[in-house]
């Protein structure tokens, strides 16, 4: 197993880390963990084989079975293939008087951000405050509030009321606190109010009795939100799906694993000297989106096909679309390696691609929608980006 | 807890756990999650340097295990694979937290419902200098191959790098830590 040969230095490092992360963690019980997780919904083993197969192979099964789509329709008429379907969800719900409080819904459990401001019965700091509401739904805490004020609340909900019960003393108020919250979400459910009906918590009424935004740092089943992993922030409308996110440096990848489906996004894009070779000497980098299309325009390993200004937010932006160099491609093997964010180590392998270059202020971010290669579907998304974006404003 | 699961898991090999697991038993999974969550925590702690925050990590990978467990090639390497889930969640709570303010590695022992017992743990302050002067990302290599002992192969796939990019970045790591730590 070890194929990293360890040096004596090495192998006193290991003893010292082993040492100093000796820690017991609090005793649990790992059936009721297990229930837990269980809970959590998991891709059907079709979803759970295509998630197995490597990000191009899916990009080519996708390709092909929309490729068969399109030529379907022209045979069949789009109208059999595509019948309008209009869903009310609000009809489904049972009235009030019959429904049950249990976990909160999937469109909760999300990580909310909101700037609390000065609370002095708090007496927090100043800075974004994230409220999150677990996997489960059965558990809602704030973070970077204070110390001690994490809120940690059971979690339950009827109808549009969200039940809390904190599960520690802490902040002024007692074990076991009830609290009870109206709670609506915007159209496109990324804002979420909570307005407090009661609660035996005053401190915690006061920390989250307001408007949150959504993040898409983390697992949600909402595609509209803000990512504050980066940068500055910025918000996004994504198709809805069940996401998981990934973040590097200056890097977050959000990610439905049954489709693939997603968004893409680095800062201060790099390239690589030589797209062929493994030991990855950087391209010199220079700052904007212009330069990163010279950057691939002197690239043998890739075809520049277009590269179209337009418009971001108010900014300058290129929308670039790349080819990998079919004949003649210098790489004995398949992997190109295209380009990584400057402050990561790290580097991202590439092939055809279909690329938003943002330039903000000094920066500039690249998003790219894995497996949209149609401006008419990916510009929507594209547009509804807000960069920098701070958290209360509108995203509209 | 551990005897108690025998009793109804028949197989108690790392293979026979994960797939009884994948297949839904939660006795399976429940039994992963006993073997495995100390250690988890343990390497989630050198990444975060704070035990409840390295707990927090773990308990929030228990949900991404079970949806990705189907998708692990080599049931052998169970812990090793734990362990990059447990680090990547610690990595994504220290990066949220260090945007906003500068997390600092616990320097003092930490209270006794957390580590039962405090005197087998005598601090060692230079490595615990030198891990507050890293990232969360170098502390996530330093963790994962050091008390985990992922391969180059599995750093990579964890890390999101080549295995030279790997080589090259444990190196000067390993270099800015012979000249930071004593001989301790």
């Amino acid at each position: 197993m070890d194929d990293l040969q360890m040096t004596s230095f090495e192998r006193d490092l290991a003893r010292r880390l082993v040492a100093y992360g000796a820690i017991e963690p609090r005793p649990a019980n790992a059936l009721a963990l297990a229930r837990d997780a269980m809970a959590t919904r998991r891709p059907s083993g079709i979803a759970a084989a295509w998630t197995s197969l490597r990000p191009s192979a899916r990009a080519a099964i996708a390709v092909a079975i929309l490729a068969t789509i399109l030529v379907a329709s022209v045979v069949v008429g789009s109208r059999l293939l595509f019948p309008t379907q209009i869903v009310d969800r609000r009809s489904t719900e049972p009235p009030p008087s019959l429904l049950v409080a249990g976990p909160a819904t999937e469109d909760l459990r999300s990580r909310w951000l909101a700037d609390v401001g000065s609370i002095p019965s708090i007496g927090n700091g100043s800075g974004p405050v994230t409220l999150t509401i677990d996997p489960t739904g059965s558990v809602l805490s704030l973070a970077n509030l204070a110390p001690g004020a994490s809120f940690a609340s059971r979690a339950t909900i009827a109808g549009d009321v969200l039940k809390l019960e904190l599960l520690n003393a802490g902040a002024g108020c007692a074990a076991g606190a009830n609290g009870e919250y109206h709670q609506a979400q915007s159209a496109d459910r990324s804002r979420l109010t909570l307005e407090a009906i009661t609660d035996a918590c005053p401190s915690r009424s006061e920390a989250v009795s307001r408007s949150w935004d959504r993040t898409l740092v983390g697992a949600t089943t909402v595609g509209a939100g803000l990512v504050d992993s980066m940068e500055p922030n910025f918000w996004i409308r994504l198709p809805d799906a069940n996401y998981e996110s990934r973040t590097l440096d200056d890097f977050i990848e959000i990610t439905d694993p049954t489709t693939g489906g997603g968004l893409v996004v680095m800062k201060n894009p790099q390239g690589f000297a030589d797209s062929c070779n493994p030991n990855q000497v950087r391209y010199p980098y220079k700052p904007g989106a212009s330069a990163f299309v010279d950057y691939f325009r002197q690239n043998q390993a890739f075809v520049v096909v277009s590269a179209t200004p337009l418009t971001i937010d108010g900014h300058k932006a290129i929308h670039l679309v790349l080819a990998a160099r079919v004949t003649g491609a210098p790489c004995p093997g398949a992997d190109l390696y295209a380009y990584t964010p400057k402050a990561c180590e790290c580097h991202f392998f590439s092939g055809d691609d279909n690329l938003y270059l943002v330039d903000v202020d000094s920066d500039t971010f690249m998003f790219e929608l894995p497996l949209a290669s149609n401006p008419a579907t990916d510009l929507p998304v594209i547009q509804s980006i807000r960069i920098p974006y701070v958290p209360g404003e509108s995203s509209q | 807890m551990s005897a108690a699961f025998a009793t109804t898991v028949r197989d108690l090999s790392p293979e026979g756990l994960v797939r009884a697991a994948v297949s839904g038993d939660e006795l399976a999974f429940a039994t992963i999650i006993d073997r495995h969550r100390a250690s988890m925590t343990r390497v989630a702690y050198v990444v975060c340097g704070d035990a409840d925050v390295a707990e927090e990590a773990v308990q929030a990978s228990w949900p991404i295990v079970w949806r990705r467990l189907p998708s692990l090639r080599e049931p052998d390497r169970l812990g090793a694979w734990l362990a990059s889930i447990a680090v990547n969640e610690a990595r994504q709570l220290v990066r949220r937290r260090t945007r906003r303010s500068v997390v600092e590695i616990a320097v003092a022992i930490r209270d006794t419902d957390t580590a039962p017992d405090p005197s087998h743990r005598v601090e060692d302050l230079d490595l615990v200098r030198a891990l507050a002067g890293l990232n969360a990302e170098d502390r996530a290599l330093l963790a994962l191959r050091y008390i985990a002992g992922l391969n180059s192969q599995e750093l990579g796939r964890a890390l999101g790098m080549s295995a030279s990019g790997l080589r090259r970045r444990l190196a000067r790591l390993l270099a800015r830590l012979r000249s930071e730590l004593s001989d301790g």
